[in-house]
């Protein structure tokens, strides 16, 4: 039964995109009206599974629905659903978010003309995404995997006419390629060594029976690199930022909430996998570990409103990626959701903000009066109170619970986080300040605020908002609900000593970010033009793009050139053309058979017969 | 006797003596008359054709054998003929004082080819393959202009030595077993299989059935004819008359198994005809040659599944043939309409240029036949050469079928040029649209549609054709 609405799950938004492809010219603009029910379909489906399965304690779990694919004598490749407590928390996550935020575009792409590709786009990103949370194996997984990045490519450079869009969108699409090369190496080889690809089966103790601890390693390393792609680690982090050429909307679902993590997601899902090898884990770790402080440092600099969430969520995503390395997929889930949520609702507030000033620098949408917008300064304050870990929001508690998996693991990750939370609380505390206490003007009057756009605007956000609020206390020591969904444990002990140093990190970042902010013309002013030399590292985002910039042009382009030599020399040359020059110069030969002579016809032919029979008969 | 037996053969010969009748009354109707009354007579023939199919039966003292087998090759025969006969509607080669002519000839050799695939007696077999080649002979002479009687005589004088070569054959068979029915040698043959003289007799019997098929080294004629005879007769050649070679091939070595031997020599000719007819054809400018060439390619593939013999390689050549039959009628149709346009009798590469911008319509017909005659799938050819060369695969010629998929990867270049004739190249200035009749356009699409349609069901026709051969063989 419950599997029959998994079905709904997956398809409601594939039939959306369908209707929206085959919708008239005409009819175009009625796309929302097709995509927005069909999300608000599988959305309330997730929803009604999620809450049936929880007062039920999961009877139904794990459920699966399996079918052979391609079979071979001894393997078989398979495609199915695999429901059980994780993927059922984040497909509900995933359609809930992708619902309010296709509400929300209903108010943001008002104007746009190409609403109709917009929608479709939308709607065949959740049926990717959906697919990818639901799948029961590695291989589909990869498969729905390549679909979110394509999708996610069409979404970037949805503005086609601007070349940065095009440019974020390549960029996107090829450092992904780069991971997901790695991921399917991983994939194959899985498949060639172990045999199978279903979930269920790459558990740790089976992975260790079955293959030597080095090629586990090579195996997660590789697999390793397909997350590191799809969720921005460093150095595979540059993509994102750049990624914010697409529409608002589109960073809070794709390059926000779901996709990104969908990286961590994997990590949580294929867990046997990487916890097989403890090397493995470390360099989750680290890697983690650079992300986090890297997209921190980054984050506090930046102008652009889009640009400071996109590094904020380089950086959290770094956290969780932190937290799994730790060996703790629960602290690593928990914070993905609660993030989820509160960064999706950051985005949207900012997408007000640029929806009502046209312009994405901090500084402008200051002056022309962005905090004049009570409804969107309010969710700005629960979003960053939240992304802070301001008790008692969501980020709180699930940053404390990173944090403590943390500090049992190593001391010295340990502190790295702290300092990432400090810079995390300094960046928010940043933009708040510079949103509040600037000189505002008036903002210009709207046009086309009707009440139906005014309903798509403020629902998501106060909805998103409230679960924002809720979503922690669910892991909180009042209520551990939600940790003990996944497995985690019922209670969830109050930790003093991190309280302590939670409220000491913000009263700390939050006192520097005042004592810098008070006066944020001056301040930005400052940033903008100093010259120091952390401000330039920062500035040039720590020459990561610089040392991909000379990789491609002087070492690919080099090996380029010599590939190229041999393809047109060798293989084109001698043995493509070669074949077809000697080809064609038998065909010239072998016609001079045919002289149009009857006598030269008749004696080749008895020639001919003459061989046959003597070759037979001898 | 039962007449239904026959009954096709019966229509056929009444047409033959219809015609004649009306040959002697001197008066040629009008080209508008004669077409259509003609179209008329073969659907009869068609009708006949259908009616006797499923009986079977042994006649005329066991030298002619009914069965699912003959029945099937005679409905692909009357194919054919019916599709020449309707091509033959525009035809501007051939005067239109000898139009009866014309028509008697087709008609007596239809009747030729169809007794072919009934003939289980060698002499009634020689009877039949002069009947349908004496016929052919005269039809590719009958265009009559300038140089164009010469590929007839060639063709003569070719055909005569290859009967000469199977009546000495015949003779050496006869000799041996004291018997000329196909059963009669087969049953008496057993302990002098081995012998010499059983060897070259069965070499020379089906040197000449190979001379009708077109193989190397007997394909030597089929350039020279299809290029001077008049495009309806050539789609005659190419269709009906490789139709009725594959029946008396098939059914004589389902009567007389070959030596292990013959079968190296057969593998040997398949691999030249393959070769020669692909790699020549890549120079060829006049399409109808470059078809004839394609057609000694062809004739290589179906050999292919002759010499893996046994009910999968049979059938597969069956199948192939048929499909062989349909692919290559519809590549005609796309000439003589082409040839018709130019008013040119030898279309030239470059007489196809823009075609899908002339006639959308045409150009679809040549890209299906064409990319069919490759061997691309979905389409008919596809599923034909798959089925042969597993088939062969199955009896171990592997290198013989790893030769074949290159060769077709040779043959989709100069299929491709012409498709790149008629889809990429641009028009000559000032050429109209090429208009095209309903039942033209009728006729092309039924051609297109079976070609894909049997590419993707395959099935029935495949269970037909195993039929057949269990029915076409000793037991």
């Amino acid at each position: 039964m419950a599997l029959k609405f998994l079905w709904v799950i997956q398809l409601a938004p594939l039939a959306a995109f369908l209707g929206i492809q085959l919708l008239p010219a005409k009819l175009k603009k009625i796309a929302p009206g097709v995509a927005v029910p069909a999300a608000l379909m599988a959305a309330t489906a997730a929803s009604w599974l999620f809450w049936s399965q929880i007062q039920t304690g999961g009877r139904d779990l794990p459920g699966e629905f399996s079918t052979p694919w391609l079979v071979w004598p001894g393997r078989a490749l398979e495609v199915g659903f695999l429901m059980d407590r994780l993927n059922l928390l984040m497909i509900w996550l995933v359609t809930v978010i992708s619902f309010f935020v296709q509400l929300f575009s209903v108010y943001y792409m008002d104007e746009d003309p190409s609403r109709a590709r917009y929608f479709g786009f939308l709607s065949f990103f959740a049926f990717s995404m959906t697919g990818l949370v639901l799948s029961n194996n590695l291989l589909q997984t990869f498969i729905f995997w390549e679909l979110v990045g394509l999708t996610s490519y069409l979404l970037i450079g949805f503005w086609i006419e601007k070349p940065s869009a095009a440019t974020a969108a390549r960029k996107a699409f090829v450092i992904n390629r780069l991971g997901d090369l790695g991921f399917y190496l991983g994939v194959i080889l899985l498949f060639l060594l172990f045999g199978t690809l279903n979930f269920r089966h790459l558990t740790t103790e089976s992975l260790a029976q079955a293959l030597p601890p080095r090629t586990l390693t090579m195996l997660g390393l590789l697999v390793f690199t397909g997350v590191m792609g799809k969720s921005a680690q460093f150095p595979f982090h540059n993509w994102l930022p750049d990624a914010m050429e697409g529409p608002t909307p589109v960073s809070a679902l794709i390059h926000s909430a779901t996709m990104v993590a969908a990286g961590v997601f994997l990590l949580a899902r294929a867990f046997g996998l990487f916890g097989a090898s403890a090397f493995t884990l470390s360099v989750i770790l680290t890697v983690g570990f650079l992300t986090a402080f890297v997209g921190a440092a980054l984050a506090t600099i930046q102008f652009d409103i889009k640009k400071i969430l996109a590094y904020s969520t380089i950086s959290q995503l770094g956290l969780m990626v932190m937290a799994i390395g730790a060996g703790s997929s629960l602290a690593g889930m928990f914070h993905l959701s609660t993030h989820a949520f509160f960064k999706s609702l950051l985005f949207l507030t900012a997408g007000v903000f640029i929806h009502r000033t046209h312009t994405n620098d901090i500084d402008a949408i200051a002056e022309k009066g962005g905090r004049r917008d009570v409804l969107a300064v309010a969710m700005l304050v629960t979003g960053l109170a939240s992304l802070c870990g301001l008790p008692p929001f969501a980020g709180f508690f699930s940053k404390d619970m990173v944090l403590e998996t943390l500090k049992e693991r190593s001391f010295l990750f340990y502190s790295g986080a702290l300092f990432v939370s400090f810079l995390t609380v300094y960046y928010s505390c940043r933009l708040l300040f510079v949103v509040l206490f600037s000189e505002a003007g008036h903002p210009r009057p709207t046009t086309h605020d009707s009440r139906l756009l005014n309903f798509s605007r403020a629902v998501p956000l106060v909805s998103l908002g409230a679960i924002s609020v809720v979503m922690g206390l669910l892991g909180s020591p009042l209520n551990a609900g939600l940790l003990e969904w996944l497995g985690g444990p019922a209670e969830v002990h109050f930790n003093a000593s991190l309280f302590l140093v939670t409220l000491g990190l913000l009263a700390g970042g939050g006192g520097l970010a005042y004592f810098r902010f008070r006066n944020p013309a001056g301040a930005l002013q400052a940033e903008k033009e100093g010259q120091g030399l952390l401000l330039t590292a920062l500035r040039r985002k720590f020459f990561v793009d610089e040392a991909y910039d000379f990789l491609v042009k002087k070492v690919a382009l080099a090996a380029g050139a010599l590939f190229d030599a041999f393809d047109r020399k060798v293989i084109n040359g001698w043995m493509v053309n070669g074949t077809s020059y000697n080809i064609l110069k038998f065909g010239r030969l072998a016609s001079k058979l045919q002289s149009g002579l009857l006598q030269d016809y008749l004696s080749l032919a008895f020639l001919a017969g003459i061989v046959i029979v003597f070759f037979v008969v001898l | 006797m039962d007449w239904t037996l026959i009954l096709p053969e019966t229509a056929l010969l009444l047409l033959c003596v219809l015609l004649l009748c009306l040959m002697l009354i001197r008066k040629t109707p009008a080209a508008g008359v004669l077409s259509p009354l003609m179209g008329i007579a073969t659907a009869g023939v068609g009708l006949a054709a259908l009616w006797s199919f499923g009986f079977s039966g042994i006649l005329f003292f066991s030298t002619y054998r009914v069965d699912l087998f003959s029945q099937c090759f005679k409905l692909l025969v009357w194919a054919a003929f019916f599709l020449t006969v309707f091509f033959s509607r525009s035809l501007h080669e051939i005067d239109d004082g000898r139009r009866l002519e014309y028509y008697f000839f087709l008609s007596a050799a239809a009747l030729g080819m169809m007794m072919m695939a009934s003939a289980v007696d060698l002499l009634t077999l020689y009877v039949s393959l002069e009947l349908a080649s004496y016929s052919l002979y005269l039809l590719s002479a009958l265009k009559n202009r300038g140089r164009d009687a010469e590929a007839g005589v060639k063709y003569l004088f070719f055909g005569a030595a290859a009967s000469g070569v199977f009546l000495w054959g015949a003779s050496l068979l006869a000799g041996i077993s004291g018997s000329t029915s196909l059963a009669g040698i087969s049953e008496n043959i057993h302990g002098l299989i081995a012998s010499p003289a059983s060897l070259v007799g069965m070499i020379f019997v089906c040197f000449s059935f190979l001379f009708k098929l077109s193989a190397f080294p007997l394909h030597f004629w089929a350039p020279d004819v299809y290029e001077s005879a008049a495009t309806p007769v050539v789609n005659f050649i190419a269709t009906a008359s490789k139709a009725a070679a594959v029946a008396v091939l098939a059914r004589f070595l389902m009567f007389l198994p070959p030596s292990p031997e013959f079968v190296r020599a057969l593998t040997a000719i398949a691999f030249a005809s393959m070769t020669l007819g692909n790699c020549v054809a890549l120079w060829q400018e006049d399409v109808k040659r470059l078809l004839a060439y394609s057609s000694v390619a062809q004739a290589g593939y179906i050999l292919v599944g002759l010499l893996a013999a046994g009910g999968e390689g049979f059938s597969s050549a069956i199948f192939y043939t048929a499909a062989y039959v349909l692919m290559n009628a519809a590549a005609f149709f796309v000439v003589s309409r082409v040839a018709l346009d130019s008013g040119h009798d030898n279309p030239r590469l470059s007489h196809f240029d823009g075609l899908a911008e002339r006639s959308p319509f045409l150009a679809l017909v040549l890209l299906i036949s064409l990319l069919s005659l490759a061997g691309i799938p979905p389409l008919a050819g596809f599923t034909g050469k798959w089925i042969l060369f597993s088939a062969a695969m199955d009896k171990g010629h592997w290198f013989l079928v790893l030769w074949a998929v290159l060769n077709s990867v040779v043959s989709l270049f100069y299929y491709l040029t012409l498709v790149k004739h008629a889809y990429l190249e641009k028009p000559k200035e000032g050429l109209p649209p090429m208009a095209l009749p309903l039942a033209a356009r009728t006729v092309g699409l039924a051609l297109c549609l079976s070609i894909i349609l049997l590419g993707i069901f395959p099935n029935a026709l495949i269970s037909l054709a195993q039929e057949a051969v269990l029915s076409g063989g000793l037991h």
